[in-house]
């Protein structure tokens, strides 16, 4: 859980710079970043993470930023030029309102939407680092049972894991379904 | 950019000409032990020194991105030809087959891959032959990756049957057979063709993921995943930073791939 907010609050907070500033100086930085991270197996993240000493939540939130951050920069980016947004920054609007009020609640939506996957590429990611880490956790049973054949505990796991990833959707979907009539 | 793409095409297919040559290239046989140098540094014999058993690092990365690279592209190519028959089936017909279906990948998108990967893994013996588990291993990571896949090329079969030139085609009196193999399928080239490009660099990355915790392809093959199982010891990182060269091979590669390829869609 710790994983999915630090992953999710750098990556919006990242998006929300990028998207105001516009500068290149600022968006390559962080798209490399994101695309580096993109490219490494969770396994080595936490190698490396635990060789520095870092919080195994701090390696699922690696694990999470680069498959967040692109989609929330683009959804803000696009937001930025609809034209409901366009004609209020023309009725001069001032920028904090504009960014609050008009532009963060159209990219709200699929953001919502997204947060349903993230928790199961969170708990994919746990169980390399889990069993790197040697810390506690759903990833280290599961690891356990699958080496020692445990088919009862690895299918127990992995249903319930299904059912809580079944469970997060739905309310995504009830809270974007919420969200949209309000918006409307 | 269009350097930085140039430099990622060089690499990738430095890449391909590399585990096409890995026998040519490797200065050993990759399963050789030298049981008198083992775990010994790069050296000009050993460049990038030798594992606990004594064997050449660099032939067994050179073997290692054979088959990983070769297999995730086999697997890939399995998943798409998969998620195409479903996507083609489930878009065209509509109905009660495009629900099922439409189930059948909901239930699959449920799915944690590698919690399911796991509980597959573990059906299969785990001192297989090293064929065996080369296959089981890219046969399994297709059998769970097809559904995103099948979800998209669904939604564009299901654009196609309404496009003009289909409605008038059926309009003709085409058959079905012949609206799904002459009309539609040569129309769905481009996003079957980013499908695959988009599961490849998702397998590489889990058979890296498997081959770390131990369940992926079994020794004595080589292959990045169970080369990086040396990172169980993370702590002989600092001394010896070379165990990491099949990492950032593994890295260079599937970079390497989100830059020559079209943009592709990260949630995999």
């Amino acid at each position: 859980m710790a994983g999915l907010g630090f992953g999710w609050s750098a990556a919006v907070l990242l998006a929300v710079v990028a998207t105001l500033s516009r500068r290149v100086v600022t968006v390559v930085p962080v798209m490399a970043l994101s695309g580096s991270l993109l490219s490494i197996p969770s396994a080595v993240l936490a190698a490396v993470s635990l060789l520095l000493r870092l919080s195994p939540a701090v390696t699922i939130a690696a694990v999470l930023f680069p498959r967040i951050f692109p989609n929330a920069y683009e959804l803000l980016r696009a937001s930025l030029t609809a034209p409901h947004v366009v004609m209020a920054r023309a009725r001069g609007l001032p920028p904090a309102r504009l960014f609050l009020f008009h532009v963060v609640p159209s990219a709200l939506m699929p953001l919502v939407a997204l947060g349903g996957v993230s928790v199961t590429l969170a708990s994919g990611a746990s169980i390399p680092i889990e069993a790197l880490a040697d810390s506690p956790g759903v990833g280290q049973l599961a690891w356990q049972a699958a080496l020692g054949r445990d088919l009862p505990v690895l299918v127990s796991v992995t249903l319930l894991l299904t059912a809580i990833t079944v469970a997060v959707n739905v309310l995504a979907d009830l809270l974007v379904a919420r969200l949209g009539r309000h918006l409307a | 950019m269009k350097l930085i793409r140039v430099i990622a095409l060089c690499i990738l297919v430095l890449a391909t000409a590399v585990s096409v040559g890995a026998d040519l290239l490797a200065p050993h046989d990759y399963t050789e032990q030298f049981r008198l140098h083992a775990n010994e540094a790069p050296s000009r014999s050993f460049p990038l020194g030798t594992d606990e058993l004594g064997r050449d690092r660099l032939s067994r990365l050179l073997q290692g991105t054979r088959i990983s690279l070769l297999c995730a592209a086999g697997a890939a190519f399995l998943a798409t030809g998969a998620a195409g028959v479903i996507g083609l089936v489930a878009g065209y017909f509509g109905g009660w087959v495009d629900e099922m279906a439409g189930a059948i990948t909901d239930l699959f998108l449920s799915l944690p891959w590698l919690f399911a990967l796991l509980t597959l893994r573990v059906l299969f013996p785990l001192n297989t032959s090293t064929g065996v588990s080369t296959g089981a291993t890219f046969l399994l990571l297709a059998s769970v990756g097809w559904a995103p896949s099948a979800r998209v090329i669904r939604a564009s079969v299901a654009n196609l049957r309404n496009s003009g030139s289909i409605v008038y085609a059926r309009a003709y009196g085409c058959g079905n057979t012949h609206l799904l193999f002459i009309h539609i399928l040569p129309n769905l080239k481009p996003v079957l063709s980013a499908q695959f490009w988009i599961l490849m660099p998702a397998f590489i990355l889990t058979e890296a993921n498997l081959g770390v915790l131990g369940l992926g392809i079994n020794e004595p093959a080589a292959s990045w995943g169970n080369m990086l199982a040396e990172l169980q010891n993370y702590q002989r990182i600092p001394e010896q930073p070379w165990i990491l060269a099949p990492a950032l091979s593994l890295i260079l590669v599937v970079g390497s791939l989100q830059f020559v390829l079209p943009r592709r869609n990260i949630w995999q």
